[in-house]
């Protein structure tokens, strides 16, 4: 157990070097496969020591989600864009209805490799599994919660849009976790101006609506909207 | 015959004038070393095309076209889904001659005695003035990426080349906003 926070320590102590391409998951090839999912090789030792150490109590700590490209989180912005205004709404209500749960293409912090979307996989015959509801009370993923409160952060791991009044941005999301050591670093490399320029190179749908004073509005209220935790510096 | 040859040579001289200094003629664009295109450039390549525009127009252009907040010249660019920075300036050349005919006149009034006190002195000299546009582009390791050497070179030159087309051709800069989604 020593040893492992011993490697857990060093791992701390130098960070991986990326760029705004790779921020933004466009390009990947700083990540390394877990199971079938990909992380940073940091995260990934990280994750899986705090796995190993849930399965002792009981909890089977799943990962739903990790890193997700800028097209795959193209294709998701896009799809609900289309679904809402199909529904009738305003393409600018659309965005703000889109923005509870979902980034912007190349904004989302799963592009970075140090984030994760968890559940238990003790839990079967689940529906929908990312409530917030669900992790809380006598919700089948309680107990996963409260583990993780107790220990993640252990290993590094932080939740990142926290049930907290002040913070502002996206909704509690109790299942979405960040490997803060390396996710700070992240951050403080992340180039806003860069990423607007290639959000709007590329034709996403909808981008006709963000202009430059929404995406800085945007990248305080929202992408800085995160666990003061995990805040760079 | 001699003469007349030597009257040539004498009217030709004197109507001329001599050159001091000439600003390029640049007839599409030019890449050089941005430093010895104007000293106060940096030492990186750089695009160089001539501006007929008005003053800062390029540079309205450019914010118009990739939504800048105003007067950063530093642009965050994507080529090929590789980032840059764009750095754009503007400078003049100028062409100056010295103009023999009004000299001589001066000369020839002083010689013979009339108090002319250089009158026609400030038409020694003339000045044509050309603006320029010349753009440097580094890639995210500071490398000069417009360089012979760097492996983006013929498609940053190729992105450029439209860029340049683009605002020659372009009147409403609002147009150019669109376009960016190319």
């Amino acid at each position: 157990m020593r040893l492992t926070f011993l490697l857990l320590f060093l791992c701390h102590l130098s960070f991986a070097q990326v760029n705004i391409v790779q921020l933004m998951g466009i390009e990947n090839s700083h990540l390394s496969t877990f199971d079938t999912h990909k992380l940073t090789p940091k995260t990934a030792t990280a994750f899986s020591a705090m796995q190993a150490a849930a399965l002792k109590d009981g909890i089977n700590i799943q990962l739903l989600s990790a890193y997700r490209s800028f097209e795959r989180q193209q294709y998701i912005w896009e799809d609900k864009f289309e679904r809402y205004t199909a529904e009738g709404l305003s393409p600018e209500a659309a965005i703000a209805r889109i923005l509870k749960y979902s980034t912007i293409p190349g904004t989302s912090r799963h592009h970075w490799g140090t984030d994760i979307d968890i559940t238990d996989g003790n839990i079967k015959d689940e529906k929908r599994l990312l409530v917030p509801n669900k992790f809380h009370n006598n919700g089948p993923f309680a107990p996963l919660h409260k583990w993780m409160e107790a220990n993640a952060h252990r290993y590094g791991f932080y939740l990142v849009y926290t049930k907290d009044n002040a913070r502002t941005g996206f909704s509690y999301e109790p299942w979405h976790y960040s490997y803060l050591p390396e996710a700070k670093a992240f951050l403080n490399g992340y180039n806003s101006r860069m990423a607007f320029a290639y959000f709007k190179s590329v034709g996403v749908r909808g981008s006709e609506h963000i202009d430059r004073n929404f995406w800085d509005d945007y990248y305080n209220t929202f992408v800085k909207g995160i666990n003061v935790k995990l805040m760079g510096d | 015959m001699k003469h007349l040859l030597v009257y040539l040579f004498l009217f030709a001289f004197f109507t001329s004038c001599i050159p001091l200094s000439f600003a390029p003629n640049i007839k599409t664009d030019k890449v050089k070393l941005a430093k010895r295109f104007k000293r106060d450039l940096p030492k990186q390549q750089g695009f160089i095309f001539e501006d007929p525009k008005e003053v800062d127009e390029f540079y309205t252009f450019i914010n118009t076209k990739y939504q800048l907040p105003g007067i950063d010249r530093k642009i965050p660019l994507w080529i090929d889904k590789k980032p840059y920075i764009m750095n754009i300036y503007e400078r003049s050349r100028a062409t100056n001659t010295f103009n023999f005919v009004p000299f001589i006149f001066d000369l020839v009034l002083s010689n013979e005695g009339v108090e002319s006190h250089g009158f026609f002195s400030s038409f020694y000299s003339s000045r044509w003035e050309k603006w320029f546009v010349i753009i440097t582009l580094t890639d995210l390791k500071e490398q000069d990426a417009l360089a012979p050497e760097h492996e983006k070179r013929k498609a940053n030159l190729l992105y450029l080349r439209n860029l340049q087309k683009e605002y020659l051709n372009t009147a409403n800069y609002r147009e150019a906003y669109f376009k960016v989604k190319d």
